[in-house]
């Protein structure tokens, strides 16, 4: 779907500003490295259902600052497990994001979206122009094209798949 | 528009005369460094003389799997013949140990695993975190940066006895918020920094991320020079912001009045005065971390604790950031005072910065120290209380049995 550059999902639903990158799942995991597991418990500290509600393709819809602080993984290793398309916040901190990149996890930063959008809309995402339609409102919303590297990179597959690329080149 | 620091170093890395920001660039670091491969031995295609690893947050492991990560180090260093490997008991905190070893120079393009890089802004350097993108640059020699605009704050004042400039970053946090520098570079400036000890500036740096900034750094001058050139033979360039250098944002902050601050338990970027919460009965102490342990931190504790006894019911910790200042502290007779007051002096390490370290908090147990983060369960229970400040109010908390105002036992 990627190759195509169009998305289609739910909001499997809406956090706000500095969700930090320790707290994207509850403190008790912060040491866990089973991807499964970390599956099982994200974002519960948020809603208890979104690992059982989330489906794979669905989004992440999130204020500014999304992934504060250290650059630890456990969030994104979730999201990765769960399937979870993309998250798409008003800003990032840039270490997180430079991890999702580095994963091939899609991060759109797009300004309003908190207020565009509730949990539960349909969402399409057009990864060429960067508008996002709201399915559920019919509001059309402006995100930020992603770069054309990252996107080389994210539709490589992320960093390690992107530099085995250039060497067989 | 003149160039900014950041701008004429990423320009001069990624062979272009100029760049601006926003732009995204394939750089090339100077060094790539880490302290926590545990997954095989990496991929090194570029000359080992770029790489520096280190065993720092586990000083010496407490099993199988920190034991194995240890001898992945290990023999990663062997198999490249890297010379800036740094082994138990001869490292301590890397954050501190590569400036010793003279392998932090002005001019030079430092990434890390560890966003705690930016402490190394301190030399003019550009320093930043690049999480697990340093098993690519280990085979490319290049990593994509975004070119960042520059946060310039300018300090001005002298510090009070007992305040520091950590307390001037818990300042810069109140004021500025968590966003406040979102994918930016903060460049200290201003008399206040000039007058700085370098183990000051380093301080400043350490906690960039906390703002959310790409790094910090500080324009290199005499004191930074000499320095350098007193570790390594090894040539450097200094560069320097244009006059005219277009700045996103500039702030000046006066540091004459302020008082110590403390980051409270719930997020590392809620800061008020020790005053505010002196009281607050507490368990454990720890001095240490990349952002403490060194020779003023340890001489400041010092003087809280020379005579004086930790309270009977806390336990305190002090680790020297590295064997370096270890040395040095034990023939000042720091570590004397140390002993006698009651506090376990430490190796050098990450310590109790992190569960990786030791100290694990039980729920309900209050912990005050000078590490870099206070999440809950960073530190065991997440139901436990960590408070983050400058050495002298940890000691002189430590000393109390409750937080306490550092400027009452100076």
């Amino acid at each position: 779907m990627i190759e195509t550059g169009i998305l289609r999902g739910k909001a499997a639903i809406k956090l706000g500003d500095v969700v930090g990158s320790d707290e994207m799942l509850p403190a008790e995991y912060m040491w866990q490295t089973d991807a499964k597991v970390l599956a099982r418990a994200c974002l519960t500290n948020h809603d208890p259902q979104f690992p059982q509600r989330v489906r794979p393709g669905d989004f992440v819809i999130a204020g500014r600052g999304f992934g504060f602080g250290h650059i630890h993984m456990n969030g994104l290793n979730g999201f990765m497990e769960l399937g979870v398309s993309a998250v798409i916040a008003e800003s990032f901190s840039p270490g997180w994001y430079r991890r999702a990149i580095a994963n091939g996890f899609l991060v759109i930063t797009c300004q309003d979206v908190t207020k565009l959008v509730e949990q539960g809309d349909q969402l399409e995402l057009n990864l060429n122009t960067g508008d996002i339609r709201n399915l559920d409102t019919g509001m059309k919303i402006s995100s930020h094209v992603l770069h054309p590297l990252l996107r080389e990179i994210i539709d490589a597959g992320g960093l390690a798949a992107y530099t085995r690329n250039r060497f067989a080149k | 528009m003149g160039h900014t620091l950041a701008q004429k170093m990423l320009a001069a890395k990624c062979g272009r005369k100029e760049v601006q920001p926003g732009e995204i660039v394939w750089a090339q670091p100077d060094l790539i460094a880490q302290y926590m491969h545990s997954a095989g031995i990496p991929d090194i295609r570029i000359h080992p003389d770029r790489v520096a690893i280190t065993i720092d947050h586990t000083f010496v492991p407490k099993g199988e799997a920190e034991a194995r990560s240890h001898a992945n180090m290990r023999e990663t260093a062997r198999k490249y013949k890297i010379s800036n490997f740094g082994e138990v008991g001869r490292t301590g905190v890397q954050f501190q140990w590569l400036a010793e070893r003279g392998l932090v120079r002005p001019g030079m393009l430092i990434v890390h695993l560890d966003p705690h890089v930016s402490t190394y802004g301190a030399f003019g350097t550009y320093s930043c975190g690049i999480g697990s993108d340093y098993l690519q640059a280990y085979q490319t020699g290049e990593v994509w940066l975004r070119v960042p605009q520059t946060v310039k704050i300018d300090v001005t004042g002298r510090f009070a006895d007992g305040v520091t400039s950590r307390d001037l970053f818990g300042q810069i946090i109140n004021e500025m918020g968590p966003l406040g520098a979102l994918g930016q570079v903060v460049q200290f400036d201003g008399p206040t920094v000039s007058a700085m000890s370098i183990e000051s500036r380093m301080v400043l740096c350490n906690m960039a991320m906390f703002l959310s900034a790409e790094t910090a750094i500080i324009e290199s001058d005499r004191k930074i020079v000499d320095y350098v050139k007193s570790r390594t033979a090894r040539p450097f360039e200094v560069f320097q912001s244009d006059a005219d250098a277009d700045y996103a944002r500039m702030l000046n902050f006066d540091v004459s009045d302020m008082a110590p601050q403390i980051v409270m338990p719930d997020a590392v970027y809620h800061v008020e005065s020790v005053k505010a919460v002196a009281g607050v009965a507490i368990d454990q102490g720890f001095i240490g971390s990349c952002a403490s342990g060194r020779m003023e931190d340890l001489r400041l504790a010092a003087r809280v604790l020379k005579g004086r006894k930790v309270h009977p019911n806390v336990r305190l910790v002090i680790a020297p950031i590295t064997p370096e200042i270890q040395k040095e502290a034990a023939r000042e007779g720091l570590t004397e005072i140390f002993w006698e007051a009651g506090a376990l002096v430490g190796p050098p390490s990450c310590g109790m910065c992190m569960q990786l370290g030791y100290g694990f908090l039980l729920p309900g147990e209050t912990l005050i120290s000078t590490a870099t983060m206070n999440v809950p369960g960073r530190l065991g229970s997440p139901e436990a209380e960590s408070y983050l400040a400058n050495p002298a109010t940890v000691a002189a908390s430590a000393v109390a049995g409750k937080i306490s105002d550092p400027r009452e036992f100076l």
